[in-house]
């Protein structure tokens, strides 16, 4: 699949160049005194906010949709001439020839918590446009004028890398030109305390992969891609890079703890590189889900070890030091990470790394796979990124892998 | 797009089973709606998920679980560890209510269960570790248009996966704790499931063949009396109506379910 458009806002910033930058500079997003954090005075840890979501206006034709994540996502298809971009192909092709496929884990349940908390009334609260599971596809659809069909996935931290499946099978059966994917979520506090809860958050900064993770940091992102199998939008100017494969599966181990093993894992990877027709060695990056949890990591590294040849050379890393995890949003912003660090010629580093786990590196010995500390410029170097991939798994033990392509050598 | 149906489970207030629904229609007969949901435990999960398992999930996991004994019991060779497809509006609601509650409290307190459990997918969580599948399952909500986005769904899927998907519509009233008003409240539970193969339409079924496609016409609905109206699944009660009095021979079906505001599919039993 091309991508004809994409737009991402995260606590990095709205569109690619904020991103890119923080990416290349290995600047995080992250903050121990964000506006969020005077909502849960008893936790202590990083977060990584969105400035200034709260102040989002929506149009008056979607007022009744107003809630925090409903007004990331606004924001995100305001980005990047996104929402214009869409709305000139649906003019041409038709409303009913695009669909819309985007993820969420928990909608815009923070309206519902503001009603408990009585700070929002219950005549202005409407459930079915905000914490409704179907909300952000609902209020996608109105705000793009697209009517083909269209669903939210919300598979937990999944969600948002799922939809390139659906996008596939909807472009593949001919029933739609084109197809917008995404996925928002946005912090709340049933998510904070319940994953406090669990005991996986971190108190401090999260460290991907080091022996002293101890956790995740939340949060929140939104963003989306304009997807189709035929690359005729030449005034769009579309990226050079293509979706090219997805791969999908369930640990059917454990509802909140993956597999120690990383099975399930495994299973998604391949399935994603069968699809692309490549074998492991092919890859020149993979974007790990990389939450920072003890498990989590020990779960992910096992199951790239166990693919991994002596021949493999690859770099892994972790982006949630820069945007903390974004959980349902997860997918679609490590997708389009993907995506510009395929354009930039870049390998982003797995910040807040100190000391690699003596165990995953153990793992990772048998083969030639690195962990860059600093973003790599590939344009200094005598090599090329060609094939990545991007890793998310969520709760209930189920998996996404997505792997890009960058067409043609520059 | 076709697919052939392989197997169907139901339930609803008054409606434990397909096969039950099947003699009602056949014996003209109407299901009574005002009867309790039958008590379930889903006996094929270890203890400790057994015992973790609310409503909504055990209503998904019933429903599930009736499509998929009835199809091991039609094709005792073929493989039983199918791609699944829940679809549900809400989720579950009683414990969405009661977090949102928890944390309006001044030392707010979630209980990690229940905190896993308020996933969309835990249903097809908890459905595959009980199957031990390492499927690709999915979890989505189409609010009310799920019929339509449900089945197209699971025919894509089912032609992409080449092998028979399982798909299953659920839907419970919201909770008594949620801010809205009473009539979302005491709706009726219904949820419906199936088992669809359109890698592989020869196959010798006691169900006919759905054939889908996109139309921005609605088909004149042949009035038939629906029971249960209120949640998105029991939408579906029409379709199920049609598949009981079509395998008698008694009707040429043929109907539409909305796929947005302004589009619909139509299907029609072959």
């Amino acid at each position: 699949m091309h991508i004809l458009a994409s737009t991402l806002v995260s606590a990095l910033g709205s569109g690619k160049k904020p991103h890119v930058d923080a990416l290349a500079e290995g600047k995080s997003g992250l903050s121990q005194e964000s506006d969020f954090h005077q909502q849960v005075p008893n936790i202590q840890t990083f977060l990584g906010e969105v400035n200034g979501v709260e102040d989002v206006t929506l149009p008056k034709e979607l007022e009744g949709f107003l809630c925090r994540n409903n007004q990331l996502a606004w924001q995100a298809l305001q980005t990047e001439s996104f929402n214009l971009k869409v709305e000139g192909f649906v003019e041409k092709v038709g409303a009913h020839r695009v669909g819309l496929v985007v993820g969420t884990s928990t909608s815009g349940i923070a309206a519902t918590e503001d009603v408990f908390k009585n700070k929002l009334g219950t005549d202005s609260y409407c459930y079915q446009k905000t914490q409704q599971m179907d909300s952000l596809a609902q209020f996608c659809c109105q705000a793009l004028n697209i009517e083909g069909p269209s669903f939210v996935i919300s598979t937990a931290c999944s969600s948002s890398a799922k939809v390139f499946s659906v996008a596939q099978r909807w472009l593949n059966a001919g029933i739609v030109d084109a197809v917008v994917v995404g996925g928002v979520d946005s912090l709340c506090l049933t998510t904070l305390h319940g994953f406090n809860a669990l005991g996986l958050v971190s108190p401090t900064v999260c460290k991907p992969l080091d022996e002293a993770r101890d956790g995740i940091n939340i949060g929140e992102a939104g963003g989306f891609m304009l997807l189709s199998n035929a690359k005729l939008a030449d005034e769009i100017n579309p990226s050079s890079v293509e979706i090219v494969g997805v791969g999908e599966s369930s640990d059917a181990y454990h509802i909140s703890t993956p597999h120690p093993e990383g099975e399930g894992a495994q299973l998604a990877m391949l399935a994603a590189m069968a699809q692309a027709d490549i074998s492991i060695d092919k890859l020149d990056y993979i974007n790990l889900h990389g939450t920072a949890t003890p498990s989590n990591d020990l779960s992910e590294v096992s199951a790239v070890s166990h693919l991994a040849s002596e021949k493999t050379s690859t770099w892994i890393s972790s982006t949630k030091g820069f945007t903390g995890h974004t959980l349902g949003a997860a997918g679609i912003t490590e997708i389009i990470f993907c995506q510009w660090m395929l354009e930039e010629q870049m390998v982003p580093a797995n910040l807040n790394l100190t000391n690699l786990d003596s165990v995953l590196a153990q793992k990772l010995a048998r083969s030639n796979v690195s962990v860059p500390l600093e973003t790599i410029h590939l344009s200094e170097m005598n090599q090329r990124l060609k094939y990545v991939m991007s890793n998310s798994f969520g709760f209930g033990g189920n998996n996404a892998s997505v792997i890009l392509k960058m067409e043609s050598a520059l | 797009m076709k697919a052939q149906i392989l197997s169907i489970g139901l339930t609803a207030p008054g409606l434990v089973s397909f096969e039950t629904f099947n003699r009602m229609m056949l014996n003209n007969q109407s299901p009574d709606t005002s009867e309790a949901l039958e008590k379930y435990s889903p006996t094929f999960l270890p203890a400790n998920e057994r015992r973790r398992t609310t409503a909504t999930i055990k209503l998904a996991l019933k429903t599930a679980e009736e499509a998929l004994v009835a199809f091991k019991q039609a094709y005792p060779e073929a493989e039983t560890k199918l791609p699944v497809l829940f679809v549900c509006k809400d989720g579950d609601t009683l414990i969405s209510a009661r977090m949102c509650q928890a944390v309006s409290e001044e030392e707010p307190m979630i209980s990690p269960t229940q905190f896993h459990n308020s996933v969309h997918n835990a249903p097809a969580g908890y459905w595959m570790i009980g199957q031990e599948n390492l499927a690709p399952a999915s979890a989505i909500s189409v609010g009310e248009y799920a019929i339509a986005n449900g089945l197209l769904e699971a025919v894509l899927q089912s032609q992409n996966y080449g092998k028979p998907v399982l798909m299953v519509i659920y839907d419970l009233p919201l909770d008594e704790l949620m801010p809205v008003d009473a009539v979302q409240k005491s709706q009726r539970p219904f949820a419906f499931s199936m088992i669809l193969d359109a890698s592989d339409l020869r196959e010798k079924s006691d169900y006919p063949i759905l054939s889908l496609s996109v139309t921005q016409e609605a088909l004149h609905q042949p009035l038939k009396s629906n029971s249960y109206t209120g949640v998105p699944a029991a939408e579906a009660y029409t379709l199920l109506q049609s598949i009981a009095l079509y395998q008698s021979g008694h009707e040429y079906s043929q109907m539409s379910f909305p796929l947005n505001r302004n589009n619909f599919i139509k299907v029609t039993l072959e």
